[in-house]
């Protein structure tokens, strides 16, 4: 990333359903701002939203840091939650341990870290039990 | 087609419309339920740049944070559902129109599909 880039950070609080996406949300409006292209932007807001919904739905808090470069943007999503006891499983469209209340919500399917690394260039996914994960992945904005 | 002309064939009942987009060809339709199947179609086609249709029972806010995410600007709530105030605040934040239809899903998808709207996912040819 270069040193001139935009770098933004939000915290995020878990079981806050209410303000769910407002990270994402001012990422992609940032993008907009900037002139990147469209379906670029659509790519970072879904991989954003979900990443961010992840946290959520999963952990007490957390943190979403994203360094809007010249040529990529890099996203990091950090949280305090569980960990993911099988990465493998995890990565399976399909796959949830989503609780009831992110179900009604229309989430829970099972598709939120494939969609992620479908959406992006790049993904890496760093967890351990009991301490959190941190997620993070790319994409080139040209 | 236009909002306007997709509210008289599902005999909607207008919650909020932004009539900055009134003008806007919506010619897709996704109809669903699961928010996570909605960023999953797409996260497979970010290139679709056509306006389209949300037909959903859903009525929370994530419903608008997520049409948000994919630039859905008419969500169109099923069987009669009418969404909290915060879902309403929120969709006229992000500027998406919201209407509901006493049709169920089904109805209005063969409504919609009958007047040669798409589906989001363009297997109409190959059904």
């Amino acid at each position: 990333m270069t040193d001139e880039g935009i770098k933004l950070e939000f915290n995020v609080v878990g079981g806050n359903f209410s303000d769910a996406g407002e990270a994402a949300s001012k990422i992609k409006n940032i993008l907009k701002q900037l002139g990147i292209k469209y379906e670029i932007i659509k790519r970072v807001a879904i991989a954003s939203y979900e990443a961010e919904m992840n946290i959520v739905a999963y952990a007490v808090n957390g943190v979403i840091k994203a360094d809007i470069g010249t040529d990529e943007i890099a996203v990091t999503a950090t949280d305090n939650g569980p960990g993911i006891p099988d990465i493998e499983q995890a990565m399976r469209e399909g796959f949830s341990t989503a609780p009831p209340e992110v179900r009604e919500m229309g989430f829970g399917a099972g598709m939120g870290l494939p969609n992620i690394k479908k959406s992006s260039d790049w993904m890496n996914l760093n967890t351990v039990l009991n301490e959190g994960t941190k997620l993070e992945f790319r994409i080139k904005l040209k | 087609m236009k909002a306007q002309n997709i509210s008289q064939l599902l005999k909607t009942r207008v919650i909020f419309e932004n009539e900055l987009e009134s003008e806007i060809d919506f010619n897709t339709v996704c109809a669903c339920d699961m928010m996570s199947d909605l960023l999953s179609i797409m996260s497979c086609n970010a290139n679709i740049k056509e306006h389209f249709v949300l037909l959903t029972g859903l009525t929370n806010p994530q419903v608008i944070r997520t049409s948000e995410m994919v630039d859905i600007k008419l969500i169109i709530f099923v069987r009669g559902k009418t969404p909290s105030n915060e879902t309403v605040e929120l969709a006229k934040s992000c500027g998406i129109s919201l209407m509901t239809t006493p049709y169920s899903l089904y109805r209005s998808c063969g409504v919609l599909y009958r007047e040669n709207l798409e589906d989001i996912c363009h297997q109409k040819d190959s059904a």
